[in-house]
């Protein structure tokens, strides 16, 4: 039985503002926690843990940790054709790698990505591969050759779930703790070959990739920065107490 | 010829302040292309509330009262039987967990562009509808327009914009008999076991708090925690703090603010020790008045406060909880 994993990398210096990193990319934080949790439970049920990730070449440092964390088989979807995707594009490119997998049993995808954070790609990948979804997954509690049970937090329910497969799920969750993994396992996981698909490998329609398969367009960008001017004030140890107060006594 | 449409989705109660506030919106594009205003509503719905969608701005009410519980596949393949019948210009859906998945599916087999988490939309005489939204952890804001003249979608969360009284007379009311076999959508290989109100975890209300402390990765232990909890009980404070004091076990998760966790907008806002990343700010984004203290004066936090103390907290706080 194959389970894929959809996942993205993010930049390392945007996980972590305030850490300096050795890597560029790391696993995304809406996606490790499915990694981990997946690698744990290869334990008990017998399957195939394969990573899917979808981005620029040097995204591939991280395929190493998925590798160290437990995945069986790495692929790194890339291709110049495919930048500039959006949302309905990049469904589509995951869409054709996933079937050129062709034997899978469950798809489970994060809730979101990092940078874009629309969430709808899991969705339209579901739908392009025409297998049910199912969101907001906090637990797996059984799984079979053609089965598996789940329980879905939506709104206020806690609901139980059994579904047929194949099927796709997305969790709801986000994590930057990621298990610590032994030096060996580390060695082990660098000599692992990732498999590399380019939009010719996937047999891909060149008009639904990239801008071209895009149906939204972005105009401009522009930053947000935060634009206070902030009045700095020193605080002389004898009246700390009072410029604390005076700050904040209207509110009291 | 049909009259242009600009729809508003509406699936559940629970989404009603939301769909009132996204007619608004509505109703102000609808007058740059002439379009008719229409609420189309999926589900059982009161008389109450429809009324409701009149008051705040539906020209035209389309009913379909399906009976069923809530269904991602479901609700899909009614609205798209209706959108071909209709096909809108524009559709505005609330960012609610049903909706959202509802109008992924929709763009995918529509092949039409869908902006996630707007939080504008204006009309432009060159481009069109152009659908605003921030990403990067609201460190941009990005300008998008769709490809497709007809169903350009979107997404929209509570609050983002406001509702008004508009008091329409003659509000047309359609109820829409679904062509398609129901039973033969209903997706009979997921099956619900069981269902049971989540065990809610006391949900920290923060709409009647006026002062918020939030510390970050500059409140290295507990003691430092401690003196922290005796000021904020002297002035009636909350106490919040970043991921990174989540993950340090200094604060619980309901406690997280930023864009993994909550967004709050208290009257005052006080950062411990907290750097001004991204992530976190976006969550205090609407504080009104914001006063940092950091000892690193290059700290980013000092671009979104009106006050800012540089000094090490712990020295502060020692001078502050001397008792």
């Amino acid at each position: 039985m194959n389970i894929i994993l959809c996942l993205k990398a993010a930049r390392a210096d945007y996980v972590y503002q305030n850490e300096h990193r050795n890597e560029k990319y790391v696993i995304s934080p809406y996606d490790l926690y499915e990694l981990q949790y997946l690698a744990d439970m290869k334990k008990k049920y017998d399957f195939r843990l394969i990573c899917l990730l979808m981005g620029p070449e040097d995204t591939k440092e991280v395929l190493t940790k998925c590798y160290a964390l437990g995945a069986d088989e790495c692929i790194l979807l890339n291709d110049i054709k495919f930048a500039g995707s959006d949302t309905l594009a990049s469904s589509y490119i995951l869409s054709k790698a996933i079937k050129k997998i062709e034997d899978y049993s469950v798809v489970i995808c994060g809730k979101k990505s990092m940078d874009g954070e629309t969430g709808q790609v899991p969705i339209s990948l579901g739908e392009r591969l025409h297998i049910p979804y199912i969101t907001n997954v906090i637990e797996i509690s059984d799984l079979s050759a053609d089965m598996i049970e789940v329980t879905q937090h939506i709104n206020q329910w806690q609901k139980k779930v059994k579904a047929t497969l194949p099927v796709l799920m997305t969790f709801n969750v986000f994590t930057t703790v990621m298990n610590s993994i032994s030096l060996i396992k580390l060695k082990q996981a660098q000599r692992k070959q990732s498999i590399q698909w380019t939009a010719e490998d996937i047999e891909v329609d060149m008009n639904k990739c990239g801008t071209k398969g895009s149906m939204t367009q972005v105009l401009s960008i522009k930053p947000i920065e935060g634009n206070k001017v902030c009045e700095f004030l020193s605080m002389d140890p004898d009246d700390a107490n009072t410029t604390f107060n005076e700050l904040l006594k209207e509110y009291l | 010829m049909e009259k242009k449409e600009i729809w508003v989705i509406i699936s559940d109660a629970v989404e009603c302040e939301s769909v009132y506030q996204l007619l608004n919106k509505a109703t102000e594009l609808s007058k740059y292309i002439s379009a008719k205003v229409t609420t189309v509503c999926i589900g059982q719905f009161d008389n109450r509330i429809i009324q409701e969608l009149s008051l705040y701005g539906s020209q035209k009410i389309i009913h379909s009262e399906y009976s069923g519980e809530f269904d991602i596949s479901v609700y899909s393949d009614i609205l798209e039987e209706i959108l071909n019948e209709y096909n809108p210009t524009v559709v505005l859906f609330p960012a609610s967990d049903n909706l959202r998945p509802v109008a992924a599916v929709l763009s995918t087999r529509f092949n039409a562009g869908l902006t996630a988490d707007c939080i504008d939309v204006r009309y432009d005489e060159k481009y069109g509808f152009i659908f605003q939204r921030s990403a990067l952890g609201s460190t941009i804001n990005a300008q998008i327009v769709c490809k497709n003249e007809n169903i350009q979608m979107c997404t929209v969360k509570e609050n983002v914009f406001t509702k008004c009284e508009y008091n329409i007379e003659s509000t047309s009311y359609i109820k829409y008999c679904i062509k398609k076999d129901i039973e033969s959508i209903q997706d009979t290989k997921v099956k619900t076991l069981e269902k049971v109100l989540a065990e809610t975890k006391q949900k920290l209300d923060f709409n009647n708090v006026n002062i918020v402390f939030g510390i970050g990765r500059g409140i290295k232990n507990l003691e430092t925690l401690k003196k922290i909890q005796l000021l904020a009980d002297r002035y009636n404070a909350v106490i919040v703090g970043t991921r990174a004091v989540v993950e340090m076990g200094l604060i619980e998760e309901e406690r997280q603010i930023g864009q993994s966790g909550i967004s709050i907008s208290p009257n005052c806002y006080v950062a411990f020790g907290i750097s001004g990343a991204s992530q976190h700010v976006v969550g205090i984004k609407n504080a009104k008045k914001v006063i940092a203290i950091n000892n690193d004066k290059e700290a980013p936090i000092f671009h979104y406060a009106d006050y800012g103390i540089v000094s090490d907290v712990n020295s502060i706080l020692d001078q502050l909880v001397t008792e």
